[in-house]
Parts: structure tokens; C-alpha cells; sequence
């Protein structure tokens, strides 16, 4: 059982991350899903999976070694449940910056663009290129505005 | 002390409040300030509680402690607390000069709650699974902030950040379920027992799966070689609130670094991991200085700098795996214990000191480009002739940051250096001195062309000076921590004795009042819990136990060449 699940989760990250490694941006979210149904089944595997035990309900009673440990799929259900939430969202971006930047591809699009960052709540209404005038009344040198 | 969850349930009530307030922008304002300040109240009387009480500690949803979530408060996560929640107020009050009704609408406020209730989480937990579901809320909560507004920018940037944490996450659950199948334990103060007790094959195999989790939280603290996410994503974020990113999100990873690798992890050769983390130290720091150093935006500039800086503070936990040897050639126990406590000490500091200054230079970074009206160095100018105030709170900040006496910067990396000479990790110690001096050049570029250089416009921007008071707050905690250092080395001590020795965090964490010889004693029985439901945790117990350990041995027997 422990190998036929190696295999499957293997496979599962193999897929995950040639899909991210895709320049699409729908296959990077699909890859996280296969990454998180990866991580399950890891998960069940290293909590000792048995289909011989019966499931940990307080009520059972006294035999406790034939109950499965609880804990895993605790946390599988968690994991679950983030990762529902955080592809969700995931989606929904890659969405918007397909429509604002038209393409889907996370290669083209920029590192870095000219106004990135910028206070939202600044607002410039001085004339452009104050600088100069600034440094000419100043007698101050302004070219280091030019130098890169 | 069932209040422990209050630095939790604070901001997260905050934040359903807020969202359904959404649109009534002065209210907003008011229900956050208020809401903000409740909690550094509270966090604040809860760090001189502890400090004055011992450790504090509350199991939720009625199971007793290694089953049940334990919200557990030593002295290191109060000091966290108090500095996530200060930093989050003084950001906060900031902020409520530059948000904009835009951003309001995009729910700026009820993010910023979420992502609060994040950090104080991440900080206050005393379980490893619990530490996942944690960074998950704050990352959520980063997420959103960092789009508020929805410029293409942020998006762009956002997706990035959103994909390199997903991914994360993922590992971080791979090593939990590693972690779970070698040693059966999830809750920190049980793991760090069973750790402790591990031998031969055994530690060998928890050593190999702990780099997992070396590699989630160096991702998180943007260490060497995993900082590239850092740069593009914080300058997008909203000005007032990146300072709070800058202080604490990078941190809460190097919180998790110092909680895990030291005290939770003690398997024999554990030093193991915190060698990689020391080598990994070297070059984050000279690596992320000389980043900032050809950088021309004054956000991005700091950015690099968080990387730089985390790079000490990890070489504070790398120190921490330094092992002295004495002249003959034996293991020194006493020196190597002493560098250890002076390791850990330094650290602390060291997260105190970069928390608070960090996050201060990018809100007077924030309040200089609201001066000139433009964040690009080629573009700025003359600060210092229009907001002389400001020059001068940047002047200290930057002097701070660099390591100048007498301010908190210098003290800090003093403890640091100190124990890496003491530890013979010379090296290292080489490289943070010159990254000290590579961190003054690049600060005085800033302070040359933003500041020193003709005027760049007539007038100063708008409402620059209400900015300026919270952020002098910060300021102002720097020169005072620099200057009657005494009782915060003191308190940094205590807490430092605590995470190396954890057995006074075992005892509190499973609601006993004394520990005989690491054996189980019946729970205390007026253990607090939030209901009467009570599992009879002794049956459940053994069968987890036994099952894993001899899980464990099989695997281990499996491979070729197995000796015990």
C-alpha cells in the first residue's frame, strides 16, 4: 500500500510542478491543486493509513488500537479547506491581471515598471520636472536627475 | 489564563466589525484605533504578567494538552506580542494619514485586522500544525492588503508573492506529516520531549526531515537563497502598512526559526540544521546589502535591507549549533552553553532592535516621498531644507540600522558579534561587520540624494506632519532601548533561558506545576479549558505512541546498512 501511495504522490508532485513551471498562469494554479492533493495523500500515508481501523469516534468504546489515529485527517481537512480558500483567491488574481495586462503568461509580464509603488495618496499637481528649475534658482547642479 | 486568546480574538471580532462597517470611513477609523489600542494594552500587561508570573498557557476545544491547541505565552512570545501589536498600532494610527476612501472601500482596515490576528497567532501558538493554520491567516491577510487599491502593479506582484507562498504552505505541510510519522507528535512542548529523546538511526532520520521545515521558514524569512520574492512584492505595499511588513512578516519567520530549530528540535545532532543556517546567514547579509546598494527607489532600497538584516538574526540561530572545543581537542559543554545562551540572547535583542527600527524607516521613507512627491532617488531632492523633522528622524533611524552608537543598532549587533567570536565563527563575523558597513553607505546615499541634495519642488507635500508623531514613537523606542539597554538585555536574558531550556515550557504547556525526570504526571486538575468535554486521553495516547515508534523502527530497519 505505502508503495503504490509513494507512487501516487509522486506523481502528483511531478505533475504540480510541470504545470507550474508552465508559462500559463491557469496551469500554475492548477499545479497548487495537484501540490495540495499531493500533500493529502503524504499526509494520510504518514499518519499510518489502515483501512482495517475503524474510524475514532469518542462513543466506540474500549478498543482503542483498532480506531485510526484522528489526527491526520484533522489536518488533512484543514489543509483542505486553506487551500480551497487560497486557490480560490489565486485564481480570481491571475484572472485580473489576465484582464489588466492582457496576456497570461507570467513570463511577459514586467518586473518592474515606471510608477510601481507610488503613495496612492500623493497627488502631483506641480508642474513635470521641477527639479531642474529648482537646481538652476538654487545654483545647485541637478545632473545627477540624469545620471543612472 | 483563558485571556490568552485575546490577542487573536481582538482583531479577528475587528475585522467582521469593520467589514460590515465598510463604507462609513470615520467610524472605520475609529473602531480600528480603538480596537488597536485595546490590544497593545492588554499584550503589554500580559508581557510584565509573565514576566513577573511565569509562563501562561490555555488548551481550547476541551482536550487536554498534547491533543488539544495550546495557546501558550513565555516571555519571547510576549515580547513578540507587544512589538507585533505596537508596531501594528503605531502603523495603524500612520496609515490613517494616507489612506485613501479607494482604499477604505477595498477593505484596508478589516485586511489589516486579519493580518494582526496572523502574527499575534503565529506567535502565541504552542503547536506546530496550529503554526501552519496561523501563517495561512496572515498570509491571506497579506494577500488582500497587498492589493488593496488594484493597480496593475500590485496584482502582478501580488500573484507572484500568492504562488512563492502556496508553495510554502505545501512544504510546510509535508514536513508536518514527516515530522508526524517519525516522532508521532505535533504540539511543540511534546515534540520537544520526544526529540530530545531520540537516539541513533532515529535523530539521524529527524535530522534529514527537519531541513524540510528549514526550507519553509527560510522562505518566509527571506533568507539566502530564497529572498527573491522580497524585493518586487513589499514596495507595492500600501505606505504606512509596509512598514509593518517590513517589521514583522519576515520576522515572524525568524521567530520560527529561533521557537522550532532551538528549542522544539534537540534530537542529538541537531546542530546539523542550524549549520546550514549559519553558512545560509553569511550570505544573506552581504547578498541582500549588496542588493540595496544599486538599488534607486528608496523603497526598494529598505526592502533589500530587510534581507541584509534578517541575514544577523539568522546568524544568531545558526550560532546557536556552534559547538567549542577546548585546546586539547574535547568539547568545551560550559563555553559552548554559555554561547549558546549569548546567541540566543543577541538574537532576541536583535529582533527587537530590527523590528522597531525597520519598520520606522520605511514609514519616514514613506513620509519623505510624501514630501517630495516621489519615491525615486534621481528624482528627490532637498527634504532636509523642506521637513527638517523628518531629515532628522531618518538621520537616527538609518544611524540605528546601520549599527551606530549609541542607538539599540549597535548594541545588538555588539551581543551578536560577540558570541560568534566567542563560538570561533569568524567568518561570519567578518562578513556582518562589513555588511554594517555596506548598510551606512547605502543609507547615506539615500541621505545624500533624497535629503541633502536642491530642493526638488517648492513646498513640502501635504500633511506630512501628522505622520511624523507615530512614527516618532518608534523612533524614539530605538535611542531609549540603545541607551538604558540594561533591563531589555535583562528581559531578552530571561526569555533566551527559557527557549534553551524548555522544560518550564513543557510543564506549563501540558498544565503542570512541576516535572520529575521528563515522566508524565496527571494533569493538573484545575486545567483550564473552554469547556467540560473531557477525552480520556490515556487510552488514545498509547495507541498513537506505539503505533509510530514502531512505524519508525521499520522504516529505519528497511534501509541498507541500518546498525541499530
Amino acid at each position: 500500500m505505502e508503495l503504490f501511495m509513494a507512487i501516487a504522490i509522486g506523481v502528483l508532485f511531478a505533475g504540480g510542478t510541470y504545470l507550474m513551471l508552465r508559462p500559463n498562469l491557469i496551469r500554475v494554479v492548477l499545479g497548487m491543486g495537484l501540490y495540495s492533493n499531493g500533500v493529502n495523500l503524504l499526509m494520510i500515508t504518514c499518519g499510518g493509513y489502515d483501512r482495517l481501523l475503524e474510524a475514532p469516534f469518542a462513543d466506540v468504546g474500549a478498543d482503542t488500537a483498532a480506531l485510526m489515529d484522528p489526527i491526520p485527517p484533522d489536518i488533512i481537512l484543514t489543509a483542505i479547506v486553506i487551500s480551497f480558500a487560497v486557490g480560490a483567491l489565486f485564481l480570481t488574481v491571475a484572472y485580473r491581471v489576465y484582464l489588466d495586462h492582457g496576456t497570461d503568461n507570467p513570463e511577459a509580464l514586467p518586473n518592474h515598471e515606471a510608477g510601481d509603488g507610488r503613495d496612492e495618496s500623493i497627488t502631483i499637481n506641480e508642474p513635470h520636472g521641477p527639479m531642474q528649475r529648482e537646481a538652476d534658482t538654487h545654483g545647485v547642479r541637478g545632473h545627477a536627475a540624469h545620471a543612472h | 489564563m483563558t485571556t490568552l486568546i485575546l490577542p487573536i480574538l481582538i482583531p479577528l471580532l475587528t475585522a467582521m466589525a469593520l467589514a460590515m462597517l465598510n463604507g462609513h470611513y470615520r467610524l472605520e477609523k475609529t473602531v480600528a484605533v480603538a480596537s488597536v489600542l485595546g490590544l497593545v494594552g492588554y499584550v503589554f500587561w500580559l508581557l510584565f504578567h509573565v514576566d513577573a508570573n511565569g509562563i501562561q498557557s490555555v488548551v481550547l476545544g476541551g482536550w487536554s494538552a498534547p491533543f488539544g491547541i495550546v495557546f501558550i505565552a513565555d516571555r519571547l512570545a510576549c515580547i513578540m506580542l507587544c512589538l507585533a501589536s505596537g508596531v501594528g498600532a503605531v502603523a495603524l494610527l500612520y496609515s490613517l494619514f494616507t489612506v485613501t476612501e479607494k482604499q477604505q472601500k477595498y477593505f484596508f482596515f478589516p485586511l489589516f485586522n486579519i493580518l494582526l490576528a496572523g502574527v499575534n497567532w503565529a506567535f502565541i501558538t504552542g503547536d506546530l500544525f496550529n503554526l501552519f493554520v496561523s501563517y495561512e491567516v496572515m498570509l491571506l491577510g497579506s494577500y488582500g492588503m497587498m492589493m488593496v487599491g488594484a493597480s496593475k502593479a500590485q496584482l502582478r506582484q501580488t500573484m507572484k508573492y500568492i504562488a512563492i507562498n502556496v508553495l510554502g504552505g505545501t512544504f510546510f505541510v509535508v514536513g508536518l506529516g514527516f515530522i508526524y510519522a517519525t516522532v508521532g507528535s505535533l504540539n511543540m512542548a511534546e515534540l520537544s520531549q520526544r526529540t530530545a529523546a531520540l537516539t541513533g538511526d532515529q535523530a539521524k532520520l529527524f535530522s534529514a526531515v527537519t531541513t524540510v521545515m528549514l526550507v519553509v521558514f527560510a522562505l518566509k524569512t527571506a533568507a539566502f537563497p530564497l529572498f527573491f520574492w522580497l524585493p518586487d512584492s513589499y514596495p507595492v505595499v500600501p505606505p504606512g502598512i509596509n512598514g509593518f511588513y517590513a517589521g514583522l512578516l519576515t520576522k515572524v519567520g525568524v521567530y520560527s526559526l529561533l521557537r522550532v530549530f532551538v528549542m522544539v528540535f534537540r534530537q542529538p545532532g541537531h546542530e546539523f540544521a542550524l549549520n546550514i543556517i549559519l553558512v545560509m546567514s553569511g550570505f544573506t547579509m552581504l547578498l541582500g546589502v549588496l542588493g540595496a546598494m544599486c538599488q534607486w527607489e528608496i523603497r526598494k532600497i529598505l526592502s533589500w535591507h530587510i534581507i541584509s538584516q534578517v541575514g544577523y538574526m539568522v546568524m544568531g540561530v545558526g550560532l546557536v549549533g556552534v559547538v567549542v572545543y577546548t585546546p586539547d581537542g574535547s568539547v568545551d559543554s560550559v563555553a559552548t552553553e554559555a554561547v549558546k545562551t549569548a546567541a540566543i540572547v543577541g538574537t532576541i535583542f536583535y529582533i527587537v532592535h530590527h523590528i522597531v527600527v525597520k519598520s520606522s524607516l520605511f514609514l519616514v521613507g514613506g513620509i519623505a516621498e510624501r514630501v517630495a512627491g516621489t519615491q525615486d532617488l534621481k528624482k528627490m531632492g532637498g527634504v532636509l531644507e523642506l521637513a527638517p523633522g523628518v531629515a532628522g528622524l531618518f538621520l537616527i533611524a538609518s544611524f540605528s540600522l546601520a549599527g551606530m552608537p549609541p542607538f539599540s543598532g549597535f548594541l545588538s549587533k555588539f551581543v551578536l558579534i560577540k558570541a560568534g567570536l566567542a563560538g570561533g565563527a569568524f567568518f561570519v563575523v567578518t562578513v556582518a561587520i562589513i555588511t554594517s558597513f555596506f548598510t551606512l553607505y547605502s543609507m547615506t546615499k539615500i541621505w545624500s540624494y533624497a535629503f541633502w541634495r536642491g530642493r526638488c519642488r517648492n513646498h513640502a507635500g501635504p500633511g506630512y506632519r501628522g505622520m511624523m508623531l507615530p512614527t516618532g514613537v518608534l523612533i524614539a523606542f530605538t535611542v531609549f532601548m540603545g541607551v538604558v539597554a540594561q533591563p531589555f538585555v535583562g528581559l531578552a536574558t530571561r526569555a533566551a533561558k527559557e527557549v534553551q531550556d524548555p522544560t518550564a515550557y513543557i510543564d506549563s504547556s501540558f498544565g503542570r506545576t512541576a516535572v520529575a525526570g521528563g515522566k508524565f504526571q496527571a494533569p493538573n486538575p484545575k486545567l483550564e479549558t473552554s469547556s467540560n468535554l473531557q477525552i480520556p486521553n490515556a487510552e488514545l495516547e498509547p495507541m498513537g505512541e506505539s503505533k509510530i515508534a514502531a512505524r519508525a523502527v521499520t522504516l529505519i530497519a528497511d534501509q541498507p546498512g541500518a546498525s541499530n
